[in-house]
């Protein structure tokens, strides 16, 4: 009787053979109950070990995790490492999305890539567009969109106001014009429970804000100046207290970066609003 | 590959077998990872990468902790473990059993069986992971799984009975 190495039979139990050799080891194990009594280990270990530890994909995973992960990069671009910065960022795209060689421009990249990894959590491993009225960010293929109470409040609050839904609290902050001359605003977003997050959006030719940044930010009472990068208006938000933070200082970076001329006066973006974001300006 | 972080927290939730464990590793990996992003070689695999990281991370912190004379608790491993209906191990005895064997194993075995196992990864796959010949790696595995499904049917015969071809009796 042929005995069958151990690797063999946990490769044929884990159906990692080929079919000439799988068809092999079927007739040796036909042959011999003793063989293939051997399998019994590979299949026990294979089953429960498959079923084990399930809760890391289906539990919620924690803002501060996820926060982290959102802002790190961003951080690290901002903290100046452009040897690796780009380059490496751009291919933890392509490894993360390998079928779409390019990407939005009007978006930050240095954010984009975790943030988007970290949507997949939020919206729920979705591939595919998913809205809920728990949600804030919508997920499409590739990019991220303000959805639910940040796109209300984007749409129409206008700079220091705080629009509030369910268990959000969305704060604009400013509204500014990019380089690719897109509409962007930032904004501060609070959710019951939970920690801030500050970011900022740009209008898309389809009249949606894709998310360019979105990182949690730290809180605490020792912080409470929020000022932006261009002596634009402070968040006057009393839930959100976001100066000094590294990822506030991320975030002021990257609109830093990202900015053409000066924030929009207060009666700029109040037309805007009523408008509907209808702006001759954008291409 | 959206699903990638999260495999990455399945992962080290294995290793630390603690899921709030588990998500200070995952942070901390993936923090590592960025601000060590030259270090990253081009042309390789990035989730191979981002494991291994994890993996030198956790085994640094534990060498750290058994320095302090701090260890894992049976008794917190069957309150974290819980009750999933989905999953196929329902008693947390099996399930203690399992966590019980793996810190028996050595390093690479415990990893392997996150990897392969848990993670899903091919044989092919891990090896790159773990910048082991794929031989290798198929003979450290079986040996540890050998281990785990030996731990298991001692606490639960019935899964031993379950497997087609354990009940010709099991060979040792």
């Amino acid at each position: 009787m042929e005995k069958l190495p151990e690797e063999v039979l946990m490769a044929y139990a884990d159906g990692a053979l080929d079919e000439a050799e799988m068809r092999r080891v079927e007739a040796v194990l036909a042959a011999d109950p003793a063989e293939q009594a051997r399998l019994s280990p590979y299949e026990v270990t294979r089953d429960v070990l498959a079923g084990m530890f399930c809760e890391a994909l289906t539990s919620p995973v924690p803002d501060r995790l996820i926060g982290t992960v959102l802002s790190t990069p961003v951080g690290i671009r901002a903290h100046g490492a452009q040897s690796a910065g780009p380059s490496f960022m751009s291919r933890v795209r392509e490894f993360l999305f390998p079928e779409t060689p390019s990407f939005a421009s009007a978006f930050a990249l240095g954010a984009a890539v975790f943030l988007i990894a970290g949507a997949g959590w939020l919206a729920g491993h979705a591939s595919h567009p998913a809205t809920s009225p728990q949600s804030v960010i919508a997920l499409d293929g590739d990019a991220m969109y303000a959805d639910g109470a940040l796109r209300v409040a984007l749409d129409t609050t206008p700079s220091s106001s705080a629009f509030e839904q369910g268990l959000f609290k969305v704060t604009p902050v400013l509204t500014f014009r990019d380089e690719g001359n897109h509409l962007c605003r930032q904004y501060a977003l609070a959710r019951a429970g939970s920690a801030p997050y500050a970011g900022y959006a740009c209008r898309t030719q389809d009249g949606r804000w894709g998310i360019a940044f979105h990182a949690m930010t730290p809180h605490g009472p020792a912080s409470h100046k929020a000022q932006t990068g261009n002596g634009a208006q402070q968040s006057q938000d009393d839930g959100f207290t976001p100066a000094g933070a590294p990822e506030f200082a991320a975030l002021e970076g990257a609109i830093d970066r990202s900015i053409k001329g000066d924030a929009l006066s207060g009666d700029d973006e109040a037309l805007l609003i009523s408008n509907g974001w209808n702006d001759k300006g954008q291409h | 590959m959206i699903e990638f972080l999260p495999r990455l927290r399945r992962f080290a939730y294995a290793l630390t077998r603690n899921l709030e464990q588990a998500d200070d590793l995952v942070q901390d990996t993936c923090e590592r990872a960025l601000a060590r992003a030259e270090q990253w070689q081009p042309g390789t695999r990035l989730d191979s990468w981002m494991y291994r990281i994890a993996q030198n991370i956790w085994f640094d912190t534990r060498r750290a902790a058994k320095v302090r004379g701090e260890r894992a608790d049976l008794e917190d491993i069957a309150e974290i473990s819980g009750t999933d209906g989905r999953n196929v191990v329902e008693s947390r005895l099996t399930l203690a059993s399992v966590f019980k064997e793996m810190d028996r194993l050595p390093r690479d075995q415990q990893v392997l069986i996150a990897l392969v196992c848990i993670d899903g990864l091919s044989y092919k796959e891990a090896a790159e992971t773990l910048q082991l010949p794929i031989g290798t790696v198929m003979s450290r595995l079986s040996r540890a799984r050998q281990a785990i499904a030996s731990a298991l049917m001692d606490t639960n015969p019935a899964l031993a009975a379950s497997a087609p071809g354990a009940r010709l009796g099991k060979t040792s």
